[in-house]
């Protein structure tokens, strides 16, 4: 009796799980929950904060049109972050996105002392942000470690984080921080590609270089558009060594949209806040949009 | 899909518009007021300056008598303080005793924080600020008062206090109570006790030169860099080899970052204008100010930090204190007593220690039993409760409070004199108050921050002159 039972709730649920209908709600469900989390805490008061973009203040709450973000485009501190922020993204994530594939492949080659190297370069990802702040704070601080080196060889030190470059050491720190997370990324991509097109390749007669152009880039180029995205990622949040590093008014060649953003937060003025945001997320919008766009015309190419 | 997509943004932007039409809280006293008054009063002259004139500022307005009527002694009201304040407490305690169906709700940040910061503590007021659940009366300690009242975070007291009759020049110092009266006429905070800073000459150093005696008893206020000159003098003058039996005479006991600080605040329209938003720190006066701090420091001028005050005699010739143990010096001056006047600026101004003002959240859904409580925490019965320890801006709980305080100094310095000179130099000192000092603290920090690298030798005081400019057209422009 207990068998049979048993047989037919059996049945009854095996019957479920291959009504499509119900298989297919399944992933809907299970996303739901982290769904309504991004909605609640993230969507909502994301689609909430245009409402500030479009008031004068935040306590009268006078309708005032688009011309908060009129204002942003004549505020030469949104200006000078937008550029800042710019600058960073153009030398910082190309060079992260070379170096950390160069150093992929190199750890590739030197399969001996791959796994040491590998966890050499992730060290300071695992780095809280303070620590490694505090750190680069006093290396190339006025009174820091890298002016007392140079001054061994009667070089005058310079306060490294208030120059026209000041940019240049935060690149730097970008470039510590995140290389070892793209490099083991590019481990992974390279691991897939078959050898046997190296050694196809190699009967062929190619050369190391025809070989990395041909071969490796080629079937890496998923990897890299992922890396791209992440390394795009990453870069917004170097804010927090540069503010660790240098406080609410950096120099005016580190000054960031986020210290334009932090700063009006501070101050109440939320309509200025809001409206940058709002263009950023565009800014950020149209440049994964056309990011995509590329992906898809490379892939296809990859297929054909 | 395209369609679809114009249609969900078009529906986005009409859902975000509904939020921009809010509660919104009209700073100006128009028709559309908060509050119950009986009559529209006259619009307030505006000063032109802070400088003290004929006219006292504060004085009540004849004609006519208007009264804010009375709200339903019922229901909460919450207040905001940095940290645990018995005063408040004690008078929160007594208006619930008072009025039963009102609850006074105390929120002390520092109390449950191991390390309480005044920017966390911005951070989480800005929060609850924005999301409207402010507390209805802010104690402040640092907030950024003239940023706030610009927003319109922070209510316009004027109407309250002249619909409140009983507020008026017999009951209440109110050129104190009107002191942060800003240039548009507009009243943001009110202190519910004075604080100002006085300046103490040592009365040795002082009796041991008859000019600057001379010069400093025909003397109401003094100005910061005038004391300084007249210190500078003292110790010169002391330093005399003739004169070898004074030992450790110095200029200032304070460091060199808030000395020049007190000079910069001294004559703060030649270096900041907060009304215009400008500053002028990539000046030759701002490095010529910080090369003489540091010559004064290189010179010997400042006391050390190790210096043992318990067992060394020490002579220092000016020092910044605060009213009540100023005016208990100034009674003796003689030994270890002074010769203390109130703090000036170079317009005169004297200006009112903010720390210990209040205000009133503009958003708060209970303004009118808000203040009832503040009128209460101001009335002749708070002011004089034992857990006082500043001035009353009460005059009708001056003559009480200043004597228990009297009472209590007394015993570390016996040598004070009489208490009716103790009260009348306090009551002199209130009368002369004509200003609150609002600067924002942020832009203090950001001074001191530069000026010390400065002065440990980091950079030069023009890179320091021009880090500061620099740090503040950001503040002001971003």
């Amino acid at each position: 009796m207990l068998k049979k039972q048993g047989n037919l709730f059996k049945e009854k649920w095996n019957s479920i799980l291959m009504n499509n209908r119900i298989t297919k709600k399944v992933p809907y469900m299970m996303l739901g929950v982290s769904l309504a989390g991004f909605g609640f805490f993230y969507l909502i008061p994301f689609l909430l904060a245009f409402g500030y973009s479009i008031i004068d203040n935040p306590f009268g709450k006078h309708f005032c049109g688009f011309d908060n973000y009129i204002e942003l485009f004549q505020n030469t501190y949104f200006i000078r972050g937008i550029k800042n922020t710019g600058i960073f993204m153009l030398i910082g994530i190309p060079a992260n996105m070379v170096l950390s594939l160069f150093l992929a492949l190199f750890i590739r080659r030197w399969k001996k002392y791959s796994e040491i190297l590998g966890l050499v370069f992730l060290i300071p990802l695992a780095l809280p942000s303070a620590t490694s702040a505090f750190f680069w704070q006093n290396f190339f601080g006025r009174q820091g470690t890298l002016n007392k080196f140079l001054a061994l060889f009667q070089i005058e030190g310079i306060d490294w984080l208030n120059q026209s470059y000041s940019m240049v050491v935060i690149i730097v720190i970008f470039l510590w921080k995140n290389i070892g997370y793209n490099m083991a990324l590019y481990l992974s991509g390279l691991s897939n590609i078959p050898e046997g097109y190296y050694e196809y390749a190699e009967v062929e007669g190619a050369g190391r270089f025809w070989k990395l152009k041909n071969v490796t880039l080629v079937y890496l180029a998923p990897t890299m558009f992922f890396v791209l995205i992440m390394s795009f990622v990453n870069s917004f949040k170097m804010f927090r060594e540069i503010y660790l590093i240098t406080g609410d008014y950096p120099s005016d060649s580190l000054y960031v949209l986020q210290h334009f953003m932090n700063n009006n937060f501070l101050a109440l003025d939320y309509p200025k806040l809001s409206s940058a945001v709002y263009l950023l997320t565009l800014c950020i919008i149209v440049l994964i949009i056309c990011l995509f766009r590329v992906e898809r015309v490379v892939s296809e190419n990859l297929h054909d | 899909m395209k369609k679809k997509m114009t249609i969900w943004i078009s529906l986005l932007l009409a859902v975000s518009l509904t939020f921009g039409c809010g509660r919104g809280n009209n700073q100006e006293t128009t028709d559309g007021n908060n509050f119950n008054i009986e009559k529209t009063l006259p619009e307030r002259q505006t000063d032109e300056t802070n400088a003290s004139s004929d006219k006292k500022a504060g004085e009540k307005e004849t004609g006519g008598t208007t009264k804010l009527k009375a709200p339903e002694m019922r229901g909460e009201v919450t207040i905001s303080s940095f940290s645990e304040n018995e005063f408040l407490n004690a008078v929160a305690n007594n208006f619930m005793k008072k009025y039963s169906d009102v609850k006074i709700v105390i929120n002390e940040y520092a109390k449950n924080i191991a390390h309480p910061s005044e920017k966390d503590y911005q951070t989480m007021f800005n929060t609850k600020l924005m999301s409207g659940e402010a507390e209805d009366i802010i104690f402040n300690s640092f907030l950024p008062i003239t940023k706030y009242s610009d927003m319109g975070a922070f209510e316009d007291l004027t109407p309250y206090i002249e619909g409140t009759p009983e507020m008026n020049t017999e009951n209440y110092y109110m050129n104190v109570l009107q002191s942060a009266r800003n240039k548009n006429g507009k009243l943001y905070i009110i202190p519910y006790m004075a604080r100002m800073d006085i300046m103490e000459f040592n009365a040795d150093l002082v009796n041991e030169n008859p000019e600057v005696k001379n010069d400093l008893e025909n003397k109401g206020t003094v100005g910061f860099a005038d004391a300084v000159a007249f210190n500078k003098k003292m110790v010169d003058e002391i330093k005399n080899p003739s004169k070898k039996d004074w030992e450790n005479v110095y200029l200032s006991a304070e460091s060199e970052i808030s000395f020049a600080t007190r000079l910069i605040k001294d004559d703060s329209d030649k270096f900041l204008d907060m009304q215009g938003k400008t500053s002028h720190f990539n000046t030759s006066e701002y490095t010529d100010l910080l090369e003489y701090v540091k010559n004064l420091k290189t010179e010997g001028y400042f006391a050390p930090d190790d210096i043992d005050y318990y067992s060394t005699k020490v002579y220092i010739a000016g020092m910044v204190d605060y009213e009540l143990q100023a005016a208990l010096f100034d009674t003796c001056r003689k030994g270890n007593g002074t010769y203390s006047y109130p703090l000036a600026d170079r317009k005169n101004n004297i200006n009112l220690n903010p720390n210990s003002c209040l205000m009133i959240n503009s958003g708060s859904e209970h303004k009118e039993l808000a203040w009832e409580f503040v009128k209460y925490l101001l009335s002749e019965e708070s002011q004089g409760l034992p857990s006082m320890w500043g001035l009353p801006v009460n005059k009708k709980s001056f003559n009480k409070v200043t004597e228990r305080i009297y009472k209590n100094r007394k015993k570390a310095f016996p040598e004070a004199g009489e208490l009716k000179e103790y009260q009348n130099s306090l009551d002199r000192w209130m009368e002369q108050v004509n200003s609150c000092d609002v600067m924002d603290q942020a832009l203090i920090s950001l001074v001191e921050e530069e000026n010390e690298k400065y002065f440990n030798g980091e950079q030069s005081a023009e890179e320091t002159g021009k880090l500061i400019q620099r740090k503040m057209e950001q503040y002001f422009n971003e």
